[in-house]
């Protein structure tokens, strides 16, 4: 088995840490559980006793299971304390305002549109790789996001 | 109505945050002294479902609680079921070994790899189609009609295809995709984000073999068969139809995605690289119709985009394929016959002001339908259906043109846009 070099790995992070982060921010709303989600999928990589043999997908998928886990936690915990305010609310961040105005745009999709549209738009993957990513066909993925952006413009029509 | 302009592009914008999303500055520093410690402090114990691997999203989730779950709430007979799932393993990958469905594997794997030092590629093959209808276009009931596939690889990959005599695409590079008849002197063009992959498979065979790759043993109904000769492999992949046929089978075999099919493709036993495939319909009889197949597969040959970009092109003058279809109250809230009926009374005089909101998809091509179309009158209308993949309904209808010729459509009309009126969307 081929073990990842401390070089390798500072080559990924200058490569993905970026629009790994920008997806997991969109998603979670909150810089620190963003780069902790982030830190913990590259630490995952590092250490992975298995071959990895495609690490850029490895780790958007990594991330998006690290960005659901968050949230359903973070949900678990707001039912306990009866609509205690989220975590992600950081109020003095321009980019946090600007998550929560995208958020509840994407709001009014299903996960499954919201997910391959966030992956495309804010990861800037191609179909071809969120199709990889999420293990659907291609066909499916383009079909998801073409549907996810069609309810957005007739919602958008609706209200305007 | 400004809002039923509303592009992708736009729509895309207001998804883009307006502000940089960028991580700390110190987040990779924090990262590699994270990652020298976690690999520092890490065990001889071998981890259970560490990371994704090779599953989905949401089995991931499921992969890394059990894990999780296993560590946690039994660390006692965690080796013992790290030894137990090891053998599973085990015993699943010798078995799936012996299986046609591995050796199809394992040989689309060895062809994806062989294809990474590939710059170029022509392709001759023969396909069962019009000449003048779109190069995806298939037909089972049709001739044999010659086609070419011209590829220069690279970070913007510049292809040409043509259809003898008939169709032609050309992506110069550019982002855009042109589109043409022979001998015609006016052309089309489409932005190619939406656009290339619908040809993706047919211009990179490579992206064929993955997808092949990825899906096999996961799509239900499918099989495989391999045989290995000493100058060649063939693997052959049977796969039953998408979509739902229990209104109409009309869509059955209109497309490959959707025909119940038999894909063969052909490597060199050598090297591993694709040369040939052959793509069948299989009928309900169980016979096969073959619907394209190679003639010839040919690598790294020294194309230059001169040699892409023809005169023909240059000589073709191009319009933009595509508007935003608009509200029209003629083609909003009735019945998908009822539209079919209004477009075509709309074509005996060419009404401008119902089909120019009709005919969104078709701009490019108005000056040719209004040639064919205009005059034709109305013999009779049938009942709509729906038909496997297709969003919208087809209306099956009688005419007659100007000429007096008499013709059977099936008129394809959708009306899945923002201002929800129907649109003629092929079929004619």
């Amino acid at each position: 088995m081929k073990e990842t070099t401390l070089t390798q790995l500072a080559k990924w992070i200058d490569q993905w840490q970026g629009p790994l982060y920008r997806y997991a921010f969109m998603r979670v709303g909150n810089r620190a559980e963003a780069e902790d989600v982030v830190q913990e999928a590259f630490i995952k990589l590092y250490t992975s006793p298995q071959d990895v043999t495609n690490p850029k997908a490895w780790l958007f998928r990594t991330v998006a299971n690290g960005c659901i886990d968050l949230l359903r936690k973070r949900k678990k915990i707001e039912e306990l304390s009866e609509r205690m305010p989220a975590p992600s609310a950081e109020a003095d961040s321009e980019a946090a305002e600007e998550q929560r105005r995208v958020e509840e745009l994407l709001g009014r999709l299903t996960e499954a549109q919201r997910e391959v549209i966030m992956l495309h738009i804010h990861a800037g993957l191609r179909f071809t790789e969120i199709a990889t990513i999420l293990d659907k066909p291609t066909t499916t993925i383009k079909s998801r996001y073409k549907s996810g952006i069609e309810a957005l413009r007739k919602e958008y029509f609706n209200n305007h | 109505m400004k809002n039923n302009n509303l592009t992708n592009k736009e729509i895309g914008r207001m998804l883009t945050p307006s502000t940089e999303i960028t991580p700390s500055a110190d987040l990779k520093a924090r990262i590699l002294s994270a990652a020298q410690e976690a690999r520092s402090s890490q065990t001889a114990q071998p981890a259970v479902g560490n990371g994704p691997a090779n599953g989905p999203v949401r089995s991931t989730l499921f992969a890394d609680s059990v894990a999780t779950k296993v560590r946690r709430l039994f660390p006692q007979v965690g080796w013992a079921v790290a030894a137990t799932l090891a053998m599973a393993l085990f015993i699943t990958f010798t078995l799936r070994t012996s299986t046609p469905l591995s050796a199809a594997r394992t040989q689309f794997k060895a062809a994806i790899g062989q294809a990474k030092g590939i710059e170029s590629m022509v392709m001759q093959l023969g396909v069962r189609t019009e000449a003048s209808e779109p190069i995806v276009y298939t037909d089972p009931t049709a001739e044999f009609v010659d086609c070419s596939i011209q590829v220069i690889y690279g970070d913007k990959p510049i292809w040409y295809i043509e259809k003898n005599n008939g169709r032609r695409m050309l992506n110069s590079g550019n982002g855009v995709i042109y589109e043409w008849i022979f001998d015609d002197p006016e052309g089309w063009y489409h932005e190619a984000d939406n656009y290339t992959e619908e040809f993706a498979s047919f211009i990179n065979p490579t992206l064929l073999l993955k997808e092949e790759y990825r899906l096999a043993g996961k799509r239900s109904g499918a099989q495989y068969e391999v045989s290995e000769g000493p100058e060649m492999t063939t693997v052959m992949v049977t796969t039953p139809a998408l979509g739902d046929y229990s209104e109409s089978l009309y869509m059955l075999y209109s497309s490959i995605d959707e025909a119940p099919t038999v894909r063969e493709y052909r490597f060199d036993s050598t090297s591993d690289q694709l040369i040939g495939l052959r793509i069948a319909f299989l009928l309900p009889d169980g016979s096969e119709r073959t619907i394209i197949e190679s003639h010839k597969i040919e690598y790294n040959l020294p194309l230059t985009s001169e040699m892409l970009i023809t005169g023909e092109f240059r000589r073709t003058t191009f319009s933009d394929s595509f508007r935003t279809p608009t509200f029209n109250e003629a083609l909003a809230g009735v019945s998908s016959d009822e539209a079919a009926r209004t477009i075509l009374t709309a074509m005996y005089r060419w009404d401008k002001e119902i089909l120019n909101s009709a005919l969104p998809y078709t701009a490019g091509m108005t000056e040719r339908i209004k040639k064919r179309m205009r005059g034709l009158t109305i013999l009779s209308i049938g009942k709509p259906f729906r038909s496997g993949l297709y969003a919208g309904e087809f209306v099956p209808c009688r005419v007659k043109y100007a000429d007096g010729k008499e013709e059977d459509l099936n008129i394809a009309l959708r009306n899945d846009n923002p201002a929800g009126i129907w649109v003629l969307d092929g079929g004619i």
